[in-house]
């Protein structure tokens, strides 16, 4: 949509693509303590874990160039080391399919040993989400064909729209552009014809057909937070990562141009008033009134800077279940979700570096 | 030798302009925006535009009716003035007692028929009738007062009523009379009620000014007043008050009942005659004067002088109307539109006016902070360790935000709380805490008198000293009203730190002229300079301000020379020098500039030198909050304040610095488990006292020896030869 069109539509229905109050937390996003109370799986140091997958009942996280196969027992192998940084995983028919920055789409082996899929110069860089079609075509998400995968907040502070869903034909290995001029697309997940894709700077999530991928329905708009990957239940309901919460000062800031450009100017990225994905140095680290430790306590409702959050779905689009970690506690910025077996869900919370596992809820 | 030096500062002259630290355009000191709030909310402003407006109209038809200016003119127009004057004034009364009287008009017609048929139906001499007719007013009045007050029935319809019934009674005493009426009689009281004069002045107004003046002073400066006024704004929170709210509404109808009769006399002895209609039609130009003289037809806001403009507002017009030949139908007409008028403005005025006074409140002022020092950085003094982790905590989880604290002779801890108290810890055994006084304020910054007694700034009340038996005394809590500022600002709002200089005056910061230590955010957000500096001489109790323009002027501690004191200023990251005496006295020198944190108390260190602690410390986006006043004045208006961008609070430390500014070594805890922000600390045996503004206790930390110096720096500088009766010998 063009700027002009979209200052008409926002003068004529105020609120109708961007709303400036940000819901509550409330109905099926009711704040818990759910993620902070999960069984911590496996931790890493290096706070980097980024997305998992389950492939031949293993679980296989990405954790910067690495990929590794993580046990119950807290034990981490790396089954591979890449050239580039892996920004998204999918279980491809018994291997791993891996998008690696600067190199484009590898094929991993669970058992060892990868080779390079796809190089097409299309998803070289930015691909946020992959999901295989149903005739094994992979369809992915590039963030921003400018900011790179790593560069939500850069994308976030510019209004970048260059985001595009892709696919790419398995037999030929020719990519095919499905949408352009999406704000940062950060999930998709594929059904028969059906995918899910989900819109970051948006804060929303659209349904459509591989047949038609221009035309979408809005499944959830005004999200209170910037939803992350998509990953399908078997009956018909989805889980989707939601890495970062929206903060009304970040809102503020964003519209203030003036302030925006001297932040990005003079401001080191990670200390920017943008949602981060856990605490990096808070002695630098904007700080709201409501952040304040009083007492020795962070109140669990401060405005949160980082938040961990995962909601379920059902086939109607509700948000029936989700799980939290509240700005007291650290198991935040989830990315990545798998689901081993029956109502377990294994969550990457990238923030604490930690990768926890609970049972869904069901009623 | 110290004493005598400073025992002349008693004339200090004009306070030091710290308003150049600030390092913006000497326009930047005026804040249009915030002129017109200050003006917005005074009280007078109330009234001000309706009758502002009120006078122009009059002004308009005076200058387009010019012959209304002549003398036979002006005269009637100032009787008018007065007989309509004695009912705007009862109807002011009703008005601001919440009720409403419409039978004002008809208490004129009978006090005027009644007072006729006396005088020549009757005989009656003058002074009885006189007493006789108030009493009647007052009676009539009593009745509405009666069933309004005690019965509880509505004003508007009830008065309505009683207006009709007395318009009857009225007409019925007129038709039974008339005949008597025509009898001549002459009286030289009764001439002289009607057409007399004094000084020069026709007799109704020299009687209506007195009534003026009196009923202004009643309704303004008099507990009944008052109460009138607590009535109609609120009843019920009048009652809850103790207000006796029946009385009060009895007694303004009582009091418009004499008001009213009064006109009626006069009315009556000026025209001599009398109809059934006298008095018909003044309940709409009395009403309209006083709604065009500002006072609110919704209770408990107006004054009766303000009245009195609209009245003559009114009888201008009546006046000039006539003169034009107008139909009197017009004339009412012309007084009821400008009666609706009125009071839909005194209803959107009432309204907006606070309003916008708020909304204009707060005025950012953009601030250019210097370069910001990376405390993370390995090679930086400031380097974040985990010393202050070890401190040993006192009156853990009973202590409720201490921001200052004070150790006496015998090692006994007295500290704040938020909830208005003092603690007092034994020496011997810290878990013995107790209350040892209760401020009633916000506690912030402590220190010894001379004498031994505790001094304590306390937000929202002043500067209180605390003797040994726990009392609690206010010393200081207003200083003269700044001549060139709209804004009040005798107050002393939000007292924050304060030392004892070597003659015994006591030199205390005032952080904000305009807010107090509760909505301290709001300073957080503005960055103006709104603190000030002050010294309370204890000779003479006085109060004068010695810093003006100062941005968040917090911790505040006498130099080791006893010649100067050490102001920190929280808003622009520094500490500055203000010689107290000496040479230099009255000078403002720079000590520390551009710190990486925000600046709270200052004291002395036992080696010669000082401790301070930050209450947070800077961040990039607080910086940049600070350069952008659009940012910050958004913030303000579109977020709650829990959302508000500030300084990270949640960590900070305790730095040594010398006399000449340089930082010597810093104090951290890095787990910010235990102490995140520091606010105080003050050195004892070896010991640092931490002290937090959120914090659950007060940490009792054991310094290095090498840390450690020979000075009590619980002594003030200069005094060390009265170390017999000094700091806290008695407590």
């Amino acid at each position: 949509m063009s700027r002009l069109v979209r200052s008409l539509v926002e003068f004529i229905r105020p609120g109708t693509l961007h709303s400036p109050s940000i819901p509550p937390l409330e109905a099926g996003l009711r704040p818990n303590t759910r993620l902070e109370t999960a069984a911590v799986l496996a931790r890493s140091e290096r706070h980097c874990l980024d997305d998992i997958v389950l492939a031949e009942g293993r679980l296989f996280v990405s954790a910067g160039t690495t990929v590794l196969e993580v046990q119950d027992d807290d034990t981490q192998y790396a089954i591979a080391e890449l050239s580039g940084d892996v920004t998204a995983l999918a279980a491809a028919n018994g291997r791993i399919m891996a998008a690696v920055d600067g190199v484009g789409l590898v094929a991993i082996n669970p058992s060892g040993g990868f080779e390079t899929w796809c190089s097409d110069p299309l998803v070289r860089r930015g691909v946020t989400a992959i999901a295989l079609a149903t005739d094994d075509a992979p369809v992915l998400t590039i963030g921003s064909t400018s900011a790179g995968a790593d560069g939500w907040t850069r994308s976030l502070v510019s209004d970048d729209r260059s985001g595009l869903l892709l696919r790419v034909d398995p037999s030929t290995g020719k990519v095919e552009t499905l949408d352009t001029g999406l704000a940062w697309p950060s999930g998709v997940t594929v059904a028969g014809e059906e995918f899910l894709i989900s819109l970051s700077h948006d804060h929303r999530i659209e349904r459509g057909t591989l047949a038609q991928p221009r035309r979408r329905s809005v499944l959830r708009a005004n999200l209170p937070g910037y939803p992350g990957r998509i990953v399908a239940l078997d009956d018909g309901g989805w889980w989707v990562a939601v890495p970062y919460l929206r903060n009304r000062a970040t809102e503020l800031i964003l519209t203030e141009t003036e302030a925006l450009a001297d932040m990005v100017r003079s401001v080191p990225e990670e200390l920017w008033l943008t949602p981060t994905h856990g605490v990096t140095n808070v002695y630098r680290e904007p700080l709201q009134v409501g952040q304040l430790r009083v007492m020795g306590i962070v109140k669990p409702w401060a405005p949160p800077r980082s938040y961990g959050l995962a909601f379920r779905l059902d086939a109607d689009g509700l948000i029936v279940e989700s799980v939290h970690s509240r700005p007291d506690g650290d198991v935040h910025g989830v990315t990545g979700i798998a689901l081993p077996g029956r109502s377990t869900l294994v969550l990457v919370a990238r923030g604490s570096g930690k990768i926890v596992t609970l049972e869904e809820h069901h009623d | 030798m110290a004493q005598s030096k400073t025992a002349g500062l008693g004339k200090w002259g004009r306070p030091v302009d710290a308003f150049g630290l600030t390092g913006r355009p000497t326009l930047a000191r005026f804040s249009p925006m915030r002129t017109v709030s200050d003006v917005l909310s005074k009280q007078w402003m109330e009234g001000a535009v309706p009758v502002f407006l009120a006078v122009v109209i009059s002004l308009g038809f005076a200058l387009s009716t010019p012959e209304i200016l002549q003398s036979g003119d002006r005269d009637l127009i100032l009787r008018n003035f007065a007989e309509l004057g004695f009912l705007a004034v009862a109807l002011t009364i009703v008005l601001v007692g919440g009720g409403i009287d419409l039978s004002v008009g008809s208490i004129v017609g009978m006090s005027s028929i009644s007072s006729l048929v006396m005088f020549r139906a009757y005989d009656w001499p003058v002074p009885v009738i006189l007493v006789v007719v108030v009493i009647l007013g007052a009676a009539f009045g009593a009745i509405n007062g009666f069933l309004i007050a005690v019965v509880k029935t509505r004003p508007f319809i009830t008065t309505l009523v009683t207006a009709v019934a007395l318009r009857a009674v009225v007409t019925v005493v007129q038709t039974h009379n008339a005949p008597d009426l025509v009898m001549p009689r002459t009286d030289s009281i009764w001439t002289f009620l009607g057409n007399g004069t004094v000084a020069g002045m026709h007799t109704s107004v020299a009687i209506f000014i007195p009534v003026v003046i009196i009923a202004h002073i009643g309704m303004s400066r008099v507990r009944w007043g008052w109460w009138t006024v607590a009535v109609g704004s609120d009843r019920r929170s009048a009652r809850r008050n103790g207000v006796p709210t029946t009385r009060v509404t009895f007694a303004t109808y009582v009091a418009s009942g004499v008001l009213c009769s009064i006109a009626g006399v006069l009315l009556a002895a000026r025209q001599g005659s009398t109809s059934a209609l006298t008095g018909d039609g003044f309940e709409i130009a009395a009403l309209t004067a006083v709604v065009l003289g500002g006072v609110s037809l919704t209770g408990g806001r107006g004054s009766v002088a303000r009245a009195a403009v609209g009245v003559m507002v009114v009888a201008i017009i009546q006046q000039a109307l006539i003169r034009r030949g107008a139909e009197s139908a017009w004339s009412t007409f012309i007084l009821a539109a400008a009666l609706l008028s009125f009071s839909v403005l005194d209803l959107k005025w009432g309204k907006y006016r606070t309003r916008i006074a708020d909304k204009l409140e707060v005025d950012p002022l953009r601030l250019e902070p210097g370069p910001l020092l990376d405390v993370t950085d390995e090679n930086s003094i400031w380097r974040v360790n985990n010393h202050l982790t070890t401190a040993e905590p006192i009156g853990l989880g009973r202590i409720e935000g201490a921001e200052d604290c004070a150790v006496d002779h015998d090692g006994n801890l007295y500290c704040g709380d938020r909830r208005g108290w003092i603690w007092r810890f034994d020496a011997g055994d810290t878990t013995r805490g107790q209350i040892f006084a209760r401020t009633g304020g916000s506690p912030l910054g402590h220190a010894w008198d001379l004498n031994g007694d505790l001094l304590v700034c306390v937000g929202g009340i002043g500067l209180c000293r605390i003797t040994p038996d726990g009392t609690s005394t206010p010393i200081a809590v207003q200083t003269r009203r700044s001549r060139n500022k709209i804004f009040d600002d005798s107050a002393i709002r939000f007292a924050d730190d304060l030392d004892v200089g070597p003659d015994g005056a006591i030199y205390f910061s005032d952080a904000s002229s305009r807010i107090d230590s509760a909505s301290y955010h709001v300073e957080m957000a503005e960055f103006r300079p709104n603190g000030r500096v002050f010294r309370y001489d204890p000779s003479n109790g006085s109060v004068e301000q010695i810093v003006k323009n100062h941005l968040m002027a917090n911790g505040i501690t006498t130099a080791h020379d006893g010649q100067s004191i050490l102001i920190a200023s929280s808003g622009l990251f520094r500490v500055d020098r203000l010689w107290i005496s000496g040479p230099k006295q009255g000078q403002l020198e720079p000590v520390l500039e551009n710190l990486p944190g925000l600046p709270d108390n200052i004291n002395r260190a036992s080696d010669g030198n000082y401790w301070m602690s930050f209450v947070g410390m800077r961040t990039p986006i607080s910086d940049l909050f600070l350069r952008h006043r659009n940012l910050r004045l958004r913030m303000t208006k579109e977020l709650p304040v829990d959302d508000w961008i500030v300084p990270q609070w949640n960590v900070s430390c305790v730095v040594k610095f010398t006399d000449d500014g340089m930082i010597l070594s810093s104090y951290w805890d890095g787990t910010l488990e235990r102490h995140p922000m520091v606010t105080s600390m003050k050195e004892f045996d070896g010991h640092l006292y931490i002290a937090g503004l959120q914090n659950n206790r007060i940490g009792r930390y054991k310094l290095p020896e090498h840390e450690i110096g020979t000075l009590d720096p619980m002594l003030t500088p200069g005094r060390l030869a009265d170390r017999g009766h000094a700091v806290g010998s008695q407590a």
